[in-house]
């Protein structure tokens, strides 16, 4: 069986900071293609003097913008494994992933664990760790479902899991994390309020159900939203159940940090929902503002441009 | 008081008070338009733009508010600017903001002290309330109501000077004090700006506490000291030296200032305000340990294990 060949693709938006060391650790494992969203701090030079291939694409959510990648980036080979910015390949993943695929009954998806580090500690517990997600894949045989934010992938039987890790490193500081956050949680709000209106685009529930990572989802969406006093059952839940306090301060530390963004998502909702909702909601300044909230179009999403030469790409490298 | 406040009655009195307005704006295309409107009961209202890039000036003209432009440097001394330059044709001033509103009762109580031509106080400035508006809410405990303001100011008699955030008056005159309050719509961007405001807030405290934390002022003797700013300085900076920040923050606000007089609005207020000191604590913990140093050291030590 002759040597796999495996593309990178590495979403980003500003990630000077990670994007060097990132492509020079991926390009152990292939030929590395940045799929970038018009950085503003130079990431495009830096990955490019770091040896990948880098096209810009406009941004519109992260399901759509890793599934145009998917369908045009140039790629050769057959797999395709995508890598964040933020994270890092270890020898011993090089080496499985080119030993798995090798084999002439390879499946066609693969789950990848990662481990997170954390204030100088790796994050074992606390259901931070395992954090499997579908990242390596045969060419044409996953998409991503069309939901913006904590997006997930819909891949072809067999899918198979990786023994080793890649690291997830936290590099940001505690203010670009929580600005990261208050985005997510803005983002993530919205699928919310979505969701109570009845006009959300996510994956039915029952192609979610084929296996236990689909109960979760369905736990996570349908269930969790609606939970009470939610902040602190996240707080409990990391720290006290899933043994959060093993990893000792740092544990303590994102356990905190995780209610609180628990906490900024009912914020945004509660006050999305009143906005979006409330005829008489005081005064007409609000009534004004409703038009910018995203659901109150109700327009079909946009489908991600198929066309390779379309005029929005910038292909250079 | 009305606790639900409303702007739909607009029975304001239809004879002209001796009040000029001047509104300070930048990008409030979606709150100037209800901030006019409030002021129906005003003949010359001005708005004072700093170089807005949305449509701020085109619907204040619309409206038919006199729209000014100056370059902002201050809240202090874009007050001044406009008490300067800004050509009111009233004797006095009020300067609202554009996520504020005027009520019926504030116009009312206005017309009341200054009297038709503006003659009848003898105060240069007055002191007035606002109400703060969350998740269509008064909070009043949690939000410190009245949380006075000098905003109603006569000709000539009073300016303002930089201070923290804001500004402060400065002025030679009495000043006197508004019962009724105007409405502030503190949140009308939304909750997104608020978070990533008290994000950016919360790195300037953070490094602020850990200077404190570092050069050990003498705390205990500052507390008892005569003056009172000194000790409230004190106070600020032995704050910095308490674990569980937020949480004191937040029993503060829910409990001593009674927040939960407030309801669902004056609770989540409270959590709010202590999620914030959370991270002013979390920020100085982070620089005082390098956490990016050793997660960066570790990183790499696990990236040179030999494949297995």
């Amino acid at each position: 069986m002759s040597e796999p060949k495996i593309d990178i693709m590495i979403p980003t938006l500003n990630e000077a900071d990670h994007i060097g060391e990132c492509v020079r650790n991926a390009l152990k494992l292939g030929p590395v293609y940045v799929l970038d969203s018009f950085s503003k701090d130079g990431t495009q030079q830096i990955a490019r003097d770091a040896g990948a291939t880098v096209i810009e694409h406009e941004f519109v959510n992260y399901s759509a913008q890793k599934n145009w990648g998917i369908a045009n980036l140039p790629f050769e080979g057959d797999w395709i494994f995508i890598l964040d910015a933020d994270e890092r390949l270890t020898p011993s993943l090089v080496k499985e992933v080119r030993e798995r695929l090798a084999r002439p009954d390879a499946a066609n998806g693969y789950f990848v664990n990662r481990v997170l580090l954390f204030m100088g500690r790796e994050i074992r517990h606390g259901g931070l760790y395992p954090s499997w997600n579908l990242r390596l894949f045969r060419r044409g045989k996953a998409m991503y479902e069309d939901r913006s934010v904590h997006e997930h992938m819909v891949c072809e039987d067999p899918v198979d899991y990786l023994k080793r890790e890649m690291l997830h490193i936290r590099r940001e500081t505690l203010s670009q994390f929580i600005d990261k956050h208050v985005r997510y949680a803005d983002m993530e709000s919205n699928e919310w309020v979505k969701l109570k209106l009845g006009v959300s685009n996510v994956a039915k529930p029952k192609a979610l159900f084929r296996n236990i990572l689909g109960v979760r989802q369905w736990l996570r969406r349908e269930i969790w939203p609606r939970m009470p006093v939610r902040p602190l059952w996240r707080f409990m839940h990391m720290f006290v159940l899933r043994l959060g306090f093993l990893d000792g301060r740092p544990g303590w530390h994102m356990a905190r940090l995780m209610m609180s963004y628990e906490y900024m998502i009912s914020l945004l909702y509660r006050d999305k929902l009143v906005r979006a909702t409330q005829a008489d909601y005081s005064t007409d300044v609000f009534h004004e503002r409703r038009n910018h909230y995203p659901w109150r179009a109700q327009q079909p999403p946009a489908k991600p441009d198929q066309s390779p030469d379309s005029n929005a790409v910038n292909t250079q490298g | 008081m009305n606790p639900t406040p409303s702007m739909e009655d607009n029975n304001h009195p239809r004879q002209a008070l001796p009040i000029s307005v001047v509104i300070l704006t930048y990008n409030e295309e979606h709150n100037i338009g209800p901030a006019i409107r409030s002021c129906s009961w005003c003949d010359d209202v001005h708005v004072l733009d700093s170089g807005s890039k949305d449509r701020t000036c085109e619907i204040a003209a619309s409206l038919g508010a006199k729209v000014w432009v100056n370059k902002f440097q201050s809240f202090g001394q874009q007050r001044n600017w406009a008490i300067d330059n800004v050509p009111c044709k009233h004797p006095w001033h009020f300067h609202l903001d554009a996520d504020e509103r005027f009520t019926n009762a504030l116009v009312q109580e206005m017309t009341d002290q200054l009297g038709p031509d503006g003659t009848r106080s003898r105060h240069a400035a007055y002191l007035v309330p606002n109400r703060m508006i969350f998740m269509g809410k008064w909070v009043r405990f949690a939000g410190g109501f009245p949380a006075y303001q000098v905003r109603l100011i006569r000709h000539g008699k009073c300016r303002f000077v930089d201070f923290g955030h804001g500004q402060r008056e400065q002025t030679t005159g009495t000043i006197g004090r508004m019962k009724d309050a105007y409405i502030h719509f503190n949140f009308s961007k939304g909750l997104v700006e608020w978070m990533t405001k008290h994000n950016q807030y919360s790195n300037r405290e953070g490094a602020e506490g850990m200077l404190i934390r570092q050069e050990k002022h003498p705390i205990w003797a500052e507390l008892q000291s005569d003056d009172p700013m000194v000790r409230r300085r004190a106070m600020k900076n032995l704050s910095y030296f308490l674990h569980g920040r937020g949480l004191l923050r937040f029993l503060d606000l829910f409990f001593v200032r009674g927040g939960w007089r407030d309801g669902k609005a004056g609770f989540h207020y409270s959590a709010m305000i202590g999620m914030y000191e959370h991270w002013i604590e979390l920020k100085i913990a982070e620089k005082e340990s390098n956490w990016r140093q050793a997660t960066d050291a570790l990183a790499e030590r696990l990236l040179q294990e030999p494949a297995q």
